[in-house]
């Protein structure tokens, strides 16, 4: 059932899908902070845009999101807790 | 009388003309309580009935308001200055408000009375009609404000003085005093100046605020799209968790079977 000698393939996907999508959405991420400040940074009208933006976002107001937010705690928990379910049957066994 | 006709019929038309972001800005300073899905029909009609309720008031009965609320007004406003300043009026104690005045206002805030109803009863009817967060606001600007006078004025208190109306415009010097001081080129000139740069004033001050209002338009609909990007943004996150949780059970249930 997908092991080969001792390598389980299932285990060896898993951690390499997990090691692969973790360097690409921090390598991603970077590039396109990085992005958006060299833009903003152009000239002086990128530069008064990239204000307006920075105001924009900090007079967010995070009430909107509640529902959002909520079902994202929601299924965080559920993630942590299938994890340490992991680790508890790996420990029992 | 012609020409105050003359001017209504003018200014019903060009009522009718302006767009319904312009026609809601013009009925809220009225006191009229608008939004933008009501049609086009709906808020002229409104406006319009708005303007009658106005033309029917008697003038005196505005300034009792104003006086009053000691709001800052010139004693020649027209009806619909004084009209503008109270719908800014949330004052709830109606002490010192004449009966026309009380009645006035009632009209003007939306509330049905009759020119016969017992001044109780109106100031009762008010009291009903205001919304309860209206209310909750009053109540707690009232508390902080008189916290905030007794730690200013101490327990004393504050004597107000008698209600004075803002000077009109035209109290500087008459034409004649004018001629007589700068001769009469520099006197005329000088009257002519001076009524230029009050037309100038005051359209600039007319195109200020439309730029201000599509301005703060503009902010508006940013901040929406703003918060459409966020919320889909989180639906993505929210998206990714429950493929993250599904794989994890997935993967929960393999390991199960394989150690069985």
């Amino acid at each position: 059932m997908g092991i080969i000698g001792d390598i389980d393939l299932f285990y060896m996907f898993r951690w390499m899908l997990a090691t692969f999508c973790t360097i690409y959405v921090i390598i991603y991420t970077f590039k396109t902070l990085i992005g958006w400040l060299k833009y903003f940074q152009s000239s002086r009208e990128t530069a008064t845009m990239g204000r307006y933006a920075t105001v924009l976002l900090l007079r967010l107001r995070f009430r909107r999101f509640t529902w959002e937010l909520c079902q994202i705690a929601v299924l965080l928990i559920i993630l942590c807790y299938v994890i340490y379910s992991h680790y508890t049957l790996g420990k029992a066994t | 009388m012609n020409q105050s006709a003359h001017d209504d019929s003018m200014k019903s038309i060009a009522i009718s003309e302006l767009p319904i972001d312009e026609l809601i800005h013009y009925g809220r300073k009225l006191g009229l309580q608008l939004n933008d899905k009501m049609g086009h029909g709906e808020l002229l009609r409104l406006v319009r009935k708005r303007q009658e309720l106005l033309l029917e008031t008697e003038r005196e009965a505005l300034l009792d308001i104003v006086i009053w609320a000691r709001r800052p007004v010139r004693e020649s406003a027209n009806k619909e200055k004084l009209a503008e300043e109270i719908a800014t009026i949330k004052k709830m104690n109606f002490d010192g408000l004449s009966f026309n005045g009380l009645i006035t206002l009632a009209r003007l805030r939306g509330v049905p009375v009759r020119d016969h109803d017992p001044r109780e009863e109106i100031e009762a009817k008010m009291r009903a009609c205001e919304p309860l967060m209206n209310k909750l606001v009053r109540k707690r600007r009232e508390l902080v404000g008189s916290l905030i006078s007794k730690m200013v004025s101490g327990s004393a208190g504050e004597e107000s003085e008698e209600y004075r109306f803002l000077p009109e415009n035209g109290s500087g010097p008459s034409l004649k005093e004018q001629i007589s001081e700068e001769g009469v080129v520099g006197g005329i000139a000088r009257k002519i100046r001076g009524v230029a740069d009050d037309y100038v004033r005051e359209k600039l001050d007319e195109i200020e605020s439309r730029v201000d209002r599509k301005l703060d338009e503009i902010d508006q609909r940013l901040a929406e799209w703003r918060d459409r990007e966020i919320t889909n943004r989180l639906k993505i996150i929210i998206i990714t968790l429950v493929a993250s949780v599904l794989v994890a059970l997935l993967s929960l249930g393999y390991k199960y079977l394989i150690h069985q």
